[in-house]
């Protein structure tokens, strides 16, 4: 059970994927210009992630591996991704329009981000049991919201501010990743401490 | 029905092919990679263990927990066993070299994922923390002082080094 | 004079990382030193030039409504294919690179060439095009791992420089120097580059993957243009 907690908490804020593994930095720079796009474009990171883990762990283990084809993850990884999109939004759209209506658009944006097909590789690579998996994946896709929403708050502070004409757009916000990133690193020692 | 067939065999056709390739390219690097990987475990075997002339791969059952591998040396300069444990980020993997004393002749972080800057003071080869076990045995390994900040991850490598000098003294005793 | 120009045009002019902002997370993730961000990016330029060439000579043959799902199945394949023969010839870079080897597949700058250029041009075009974008964006992180290695490690390509090896800014190397660098090299492009930046924000607009990715981005930008 302390496994599992230490799995969760880490993944939220130690290898948290977006501040210090630099996964997801398209959607983390281009849709957290908003507090509501954010959010919902990280609800949809969760869910695909763990739904994608759920499907490729066994694929991985059950199919891969005994027949000696461990060189076809990452082609198979993507394909079952990109399918898995595909199928969950036709599902929402059909079973669950309300669902579908505010998650809808961010899903075809996730095939593409590296964040779902790194969870899905790391967790594998990393030896965990099919529970310890599903666990490192909410964490990430928590970890991934949690930087999502604190970001859009720096990001709206920064709009109204005067900045140099260089650093205007894309430079600050970077600037501002990398002071929250900084910020992120003082949870280093805390969780490693907490169990111990 | 052309219309509707056609996507179908054409990506069909394109993942065959893809995976024909990738078949034909996994065969001829396969044993590359192999040989690369030998290479480098013999060379870490070597580095942990520099007495050893030649080491023969021991297949003892009832192993502790951890541990992957176990060579001895031919010359009876001691024994390498390759061990892992928990550790905060993930797996630790180390290899340590035994002498015939019981102690330990070095040890070398094989792979891990700790955090950079936090666990790898202790798991990184570079840190100095290894060369603290040089000359220890169990009692002594475990009473190496762990890592402020990195507890977790120096507590799984000083694990790591009981359970190689348990495994050690195992085979001492089956004397395979 | 054209097609010459589809080379040099990714080197600066329309560098993927400086000026289109592509290929953020390999960016910033692999340029901790020299050596992994040449690995990284000659990795990146190979996998960049054979589907650029694949998918421009089998453009005619590739159904529209299944382009993605092929090109996303040819790049898996080359990324694959490059991941092996570093695994078998240079373990090394393998090890360092880890993860981020086989997430060339999803790095925008190669779906991005394949649907923007490759997919409509001929095969010698798109085949340069790959190379001068792919060489844009070693360059880059080049560059950026110049910075963060000289600075951060007191070394270049592993060889010490005297005074700052004693001098070390450590931060520079973790994920915040990261971001700090790229944030920093970027306002260079727009203080010294010839021209001015077009784009004010960062944001899918710019991205040549809008299309295929979806309308949120759009949305955005539309309520933005309303707020203004």
């Amino acid at each position: 059970m302390t496994n599992l907690i230490i799995i969760l908490l880490s993944a939220v804020f130690i290898n948290n994927y977006v501040l210090s593994k630099f996964l997801g930095i398209c959607p983390f720079l281009g849709v957290s210009k908003k507090l509501g796009s954010a959010v919902g474009m990280s609800l949809a990171v969760i869910f695909v992630m763990l739904i994608a883990t759920a499907v490729t762990w066994p694929i991985q283990k059950y199919l891969l591996d005994p027949k000696d084809l461990g060189y076809l993850q990452t082609i198979v990884f993507i394909l079952v991704i990109a399918a898995l999109v595909q199928l969950v939004e036709i599902v929402l759209k059909r079973y669950v329009p309300s669902l579908h209506k505010s998650l809808g658009v961010y899903l075809p944006l996730i095939t593409t981000n590296c964040a779902v097909l790194g969870v899905t590789i790391l967790n594998i690579s990393e030896n965990y049991t099919f529970l310890e998996a599903m666990v490192n994946s909410l964490g990430s896709g928590l970890g991934f919201m949690l930087a999502m929403v604190m970001f859009s708050g720096v990001r709206s502070t920064i709009e109204g501010s005067d900045i140099p004409e260089s650093f205007r757009g894309l430079p600050i916000t970077l600037i501002a990743a990398a002071i929250t990133s900084l910020s992120f690193m003082g949870f280093g020692g805390v969780i490693e401490n907490l169990f111990s | 029905m052309k219309e509707l067939l056609k996507p179908i065999i054409v990506l069909a056709s394109i993942c065959l092919v893809v995976t024909a390739m990738l078949a034909y390219v996994n065969q001829i690097t396969q044993s590359v990679i192999i040989k690369a990987e030998e290479q480098a475990a013999a060379a870490a075997r070597s580095e942990v263990l520099p007495d050893a002339e030649k080491f023969e791969k021991l297949d003892i059952s009832g192993m502790p927990e951890g541990v992957n591998e176990i060579y001895k040396a031919s010359n009876d300069a001691g024994y390498v066993v390759q061990v892992h444990t928990k550790g905060y980020g993930g797996d630790i993997k180390i290899i340590c070299g035994v002498g015939p004393d019981g102690r330990v002749k070095g040890v070398k972080t094989l792979s891990h994922s700790e955090t950079t800057g936090v666990g790898t003071k202790a798991v990184d080869n570079n840190s100095g923390y290894r060369d603290k076990f040089v000359g220890k045995d169990k009692q002594g390994a475990l009473a190496v002082d762990t890592i402020t900040g990195a507890t977790i991850s120096s507590t799984a490598y000083k694990k790591a080094v009981a359970i190689a000098l348990d495994a050690c003294k195992m085979a001492g005793e089956v004397k395979a | 004079m054209r097609t010459l120009n589809n080379f040099t045009k990714g080197i600066i002019r329309e560098n993927p990382v400086l000026v289109l902002v592509l290929g953020t997370c390999p960016t910033l993730a692999t340029s901790t030193s020299v050596i992994n961000a040449l690995g990284m990016g000659v990795a990146a330029t190979v996998v960049l030039l054979f589907s650029n060439i694949l998918i421009s000579a089998l453009r005619k043959v590739i159904p529209d409504k299944v382009r993605i799902p092929c090109y996303i199945v040819l790049i898996a394949g080359l990324v694959t294919a490059v991941q092996m023969l570093v695994k078998a010839y240079a373990p090394a870079l393998n090890d360092s690179l880890g993860i981020y080897l086989p997430l060339i597949v999803v790095n925008c700058i190669i779906l991005g060439r394949a649907e923007m250029f490759a997919s409509k041009n001929k095969v010698l075009a798109s085949a340069l095009d790959g190379l001068g974008m792919g060489i844009g964006f070693t360059l880059a992180l080049f560059l950026m791992a110049s910075v963060r290695e000289i600075f951060g490690n007191g070394t270049f390509c592993g060889m010490e420089i005297p005074f700052l090896v004693d001098n070390k800014i450590s931060i520079m190397t973790m994920a915040p120097g990261g971001f700090l660098v790229f944030g920093l090299l970027i306002a260079c492009v727009n203080k010294f580059g010839r021209h001015k930046p077009k784009k004010t924000d960062f944001g899918c607009e710019g991205c040549p993957q809008a299309d295929v990715c979806g309308k949120v981005c759009a949305n955005d930008t539309k309520e933005a243009v309303k707020d203004d």
